[in-house]
């Protein structure tokens, strides 16, 4: 199943708040007693780190149909799939030690074993669903603590590698689609001020040291220690509400001026069909245009479900597993609009999907 | 520093305190009475460093007390060092948060405002315990000791994976020596 097609998946358009949370993400962090963390695990315990985890974790992945992917057996173009879906870390791919993940079909349920803490397991949603993910989280949670002894301190929580994940190693994050507010530099640089001074950090959509582009941005809890897990979704909750209502009204400003709207929109589309060279953050930018036009009710633009093609397909590694080999940055961005030009023509059949 | 543990074996009471002299460097040492007498029997009379010399054979194999002074500030569980914490900013093992404990609280505080933990305990798990991390380490050095014939420092760790292997079994707290 493709993560486009279904409802449920982090990129399925549903789910509260959709027309500017585009999904949620609940991670937790957990480090597993009698081995070393990632900054001293040594070749051999990492081995062993992984052996232990598949053996204990085994009924669990039978019980919720979760599939174990041992990274080593994975080409580089796989991993970077993997990373566009959101189921691994940049830093789990690039680790050179014996990693895995187990992941369900859907794509919203991720444990990757071996990153910078023993196990970090990720929920996603799509929308607005911080206290779902959390519950889901929480369960899975709880079955992996009866199949391995994590290492934990009344005094601190959950001990983690870093120090800023210590405690309830738990951080909670939502992807936002700002189009409105990105539209002006003084407006966002505001938002963001306003979000780090109610303790929110915010960064690009693939989460730490990934830029902001196609008006994306990933709001997470700072702190970790010395407040409950529903403390912290709360304080997201209350920072993300702000958002949403200010984004609201600079869109319900937007709509007073039809024309400058229809002008930024329909140029999108038209470079977007029109494209022979296209490069990834450029599409983002456009594809951003064309989700904004659709929420405007624009005549026709591409369905939510084309539009999520475009978005995932046109990311490095989807479009270096569709052409079958390694492509480098300049033969991506013929790829690429290449591809673009293909679905927006034909964007009800599966053209641009995986052979 | 514990000055009152022996910079040897970092378990028992240091009774013998003596002045070294290593290549023209004044050294302090402070040892229990078996690891002072390592594996003769008689108490050391002459210099220390003659006495350490005709147990190991060899003088490279001597612990060099800087290190011994730097291993006892350092984590038991993967020795990390309170200056490579603060270099790196990352925890070695879940040891680490008990060694570095005396600053940790404040470190924390000045992180997230908050020192103690407030969110979910986790349950205890089912199946066979996972061997600590400390017996594990105690092993390998064990091991290495061993292959390269330094049996004094052998007979240490075997002792200190006896003493962590008692412990885990009983459920006794282990009054201090």
């Amino acid at each position: 199943m493709e993560p486009w097609e279904e409802k449920n998946t982090w990129l399925g358009g549903g789910g509260e708040d959709s027309d500017i949370v585009i999904s949620t993400r609940v991670r937790l962090a957990r480090n597993i007693e009698g081995f070393s963390f990632s900054t001293k695990l040594n070749k051999k315990e990492a081995e062993g780190l992984v052996q232990t985890c598949q053996t204990r974790l085994i009924p669990l992945a039978k019980q919720e149909g979760w599939e174990w992917v041992a990274l080593e057996t994975l080409s580089p173009v796989s991993k970077q799939v993997l990373v566009e879906r959101r189921l691994i870390s940049r830093e789990l791919k690039g680790k050179d030690l014996p990693t895995a993940v187990l992941h369900d079909p859907q794509a919203t349920i991720s444990l990757m074993i071996g990153e910078e803490d023993h196990l970090r397991l990720q929920v996603f949603r799509s929308g607005l669903a911080l206290r779902e993910a959390f519950e889901t989280a929480n369960r899975i949670d709880d079955q992996i603590a009866e199949c391995l002894p994590l290492s934990f301190s009344h005094q601190y929580g959950f001990l983690t590698t870093c120090p800023t994940n210590t405690g309830t190693g738990m951080r909670v994050s939502v992807m936002l689609h700002l189009p409105a507010l990105a539209l002006t530099q003084k407006e966002i640089q505001k938002a963001t001020n306003s979000m780090q001074e109610m303790g929110m950090t915010v960064r690009g959509p693939y989460g730490e040291g990934s830029q902001a582009s196609g008006d994306l941005f990933q709001v997470s809890n700072q702190r970790t220690l010395g407040a409950s897990e529903l403390e912290l979704i709360q304080s997201l909750e209350n920072a993300v509400g702000t958002m949403i209502l200010w984004e609201r009204k600079l869109r319900k400003d937007l709509g007073e001026s039809p024309t400058f709207l229809k002008d930024r929109v329909y140029r999108a589309l038209g470079t977007l069909r029109g494209a022979h060279i296209l490069s990834s953050s450029e599409a983002l930018d456009l594809l951003s245009m064309l989700r904004l036009g659709r929420l405007f009710n624009l005549e026709g633009l591409p369905s939510h479900e084309t539009w999520n093609r475009l978005f995932l397909l046109t990311q490095p590694g989807h479009l270096m597993e569709n052409a079958g080999r390694e492509l480098d940055p300049t033969e991506r961005d013929l790829a690429r609009a290449r591809l673009v030009r293909k679905i927006l023509s034909h964007p009800d059949d599966s053209l641009g999907t995986r052979p | 520093m514990n000055e009152s543990k022996c910079q040897i074996c970092n378990t028992k009471r240091a009774v013998i305190h003596r002045l070294e002299s290593i290549n023209g460097e004044w050294v302090q040492w402070h040892l229990c009475e078996s690891c002072a007498s390592l594996s003769t029997n008689t108490p050391p009379k002459e210099g220390l460093l003659k006495q350490l010399e005709e147990s190991f054979g060899t003088t490279s194999a001597i612990p060099d007390p800087r290190s011994i002074h730097a291993e006892e500030d350092a984590c038991p569980g993967c020795g990390m060092t309170k200056e490579a914490f603060f270099e790196i900013r990352r925890f070695g093992c879940a040891r680490c948060y008990g060694t570095f404990n005396e600053f940790l609280g404040a470190y924390f505080e000045r992180i997230h405002e908050e020192n103690r933990h407030m969110g979910k305990v986790p349950g205890r798990p089912k199946g066979e315990p996972i061997p600590p991390l400390e017996l594990k380490r105690l092993q390998e050095r064990l091991k290495k000791a061993v292959e390269e014939e330094r049996y004094e420092e052998a007979a240490l760790f075997r002792n200190q994976i006896r003493k962590l292997q008692h412990k885990a079994t009983s459920n006794e707290v282990q009054p201090e020596s």
